[in-house]
Parts: structure tokens; sequence; C-alpha cells
């Protein structure tokens, strides 16, 4: 039972972070890249 | 020290070479205005995007890039970014030196010349019509061997004008801003002192 919801617990995190990284608004990584060449 | 020190990369990020001072502002520059036409158009929204758009807007040279870069990272705080917090604090003290007024948190650890060409938008402007290295934050009327003298008063490290009794440690620590004891032992640090470790502020690991 405990390593079953480990392994949905795991592959939600996976799903929420690949979600995440999919849908960062364009805008985001504008400014994003903005603020990394300025911080060099 | 000075914010503008040390910086340098073409716009573009994808080659690093050696900017000329004259590559930095133009660069700093094209970059505030990204960051603010982004802004007109209402397409930053997290607080990553305005903690990142304070950094790039504090590197202005004017009292209204400083105050922008403020509202900016309290925005970010608001948010719940919480790299906001140090970048909210050292903003507001620069704006208040900019215009001529004592920072009150500390963050600020400048010469006396940095500071009076940070007061003086119309001498720096000119200077740096004339002379690139005004962007690295030394006039060319320092840069003579006239200016010996005056070149003194680029040595040695101040936080004055500082109105250090308005904030208490426990507030500049929510800040992630050192207390005043740290400062004064990065004070001496940066005036040839010796290295002391930094202490952490609990709760600004970011």
């Amino acid at each position: 039972m405990g390593r079953r919801s480990f392994a949905v617990s795991l592959a939600l995190a996976l799903l929420l972070a690949n979600g995440m990284a999919q849908t960062a608004p364009a805008n985001s990584k504008e400014i994003h890249q903005l603020y990394l060449d300025d911080s060099s | 020290m000075t914010i503008q020190a040390d910086r340098g990369v073409s716009l573009e990020g994808t080659k690093k070479k050696k900017a000329t001072p004259d590559d930095v502002a133009a660069n700093d520059s094209a970059r505030r205005k990204r960051t603010h036409r982004l802004l007109e158009q209402g397409a930053l929204q997290t607080g990553a995007d305005f903690h990142d758009a304070a950094f790039i807007v504090q590197h202005g040279d004017q009292p209204e890039d400083y105050l922008l870069a403020h509202v900016l990272a309290m925005a970010a705080v608001a948010k719940g970014e919480p790299r906001g917090r140090w970048i909210a604090a050292a903003t507001l003290d620069r704006y208040l030196h900019s215009i001529g007024q004592p920072q009150v948190f500390g963050t600020q650890y400048l010469t006396r010349g940095y500071l009076e060409f940070l007061q003086d938008t119309r001498a720096k402007q000119a200077a740096t019509k004339e002379n690139p290295d005004a962007q690295a934050g030394k006039p060319q009327a320092v840069a003579g061997a006239a200016a010996d003298q005056d070149a003194k008063k680029w040595d040695e490290y101040l936080q004055e004008p500082y109105e250090s009794s308005l904030i208490s440690d426990a507030l500049r620590a929510q800040y992630c801003v050192p207390g005043r004891s740290d400062q004064k032992e990065r004070l001496a640090e940066l005036n040839g002192g010796k290295p002391s470790p930094r202490k952490p502020i609990p709760g600004c690991s970011k």
C-alpha cells in the first residue's frame, strides 16, 4: 500500500512538473532571459 | 561597490565577450525598454516575473528607475516570491540615496564619489557622453592627475547617509537584510579589514 501510494505521488509530481514546464508563459521565459543576461 | 560594476554581456546572450562600458549601458537600456514594454502590455504576472523585472530596472541610472524597481520588487513580495524581499529593501535604499536622503536598511555600501555621482544625474548624463568610464561609476572629473585629492573619495566605502535607527534588526531580517553589527563587519571588510563569515538570516536561504 505504502509503495503504491509513493508511486502515485511520484507520478503526480512528475506530471505536475512536466505540465508546469510546458505551460510556463512565453512572457515569463522572456523576462527571465532578460534577467539572466542582465545578471551576467 | 556599485551595481554597475563588473557587468556586461551581449543582449542576445549567445556569446559572452568583453563588453565595453558603452556596450553595457546600451544593453542595460535595451533590456529596460523591453521590460517597460512588457509591463505596459500587462505581460508580467508571476512573483518571479516581477522579481526579474525589478533586477533589470534597478540597473538604470535615474531615481525613477530605482523607484520603479522598488515597486516591482514589492509586487514580487505581494505575490509570495521570497527573493523579492532583499531587492525591495535595496531598491528603496538606492532610491533614497539617489534623491539625497539617508538609506534606512543599510544595503548600500558606496564611496563618497559614487554617491555624489549617483545624486547628480545631470553630471552623470554629461559624463556618460564624454567618458564611457562613467558607467562604471567614475566621472571623468576624477580621472585626471589634477583630481588626486578627489580620488580619495573613491577609496573608502561608506553607508552614510544612513538613518539606521528607523528600522530594527528584526525588521531588517524580514527583508533578508543583515543586522547593524553584521553590516559594520561587512563595511570594515570592504575597506580592507579581515573577512568575516556571513551569518545566515533565518528564512532567507533564497
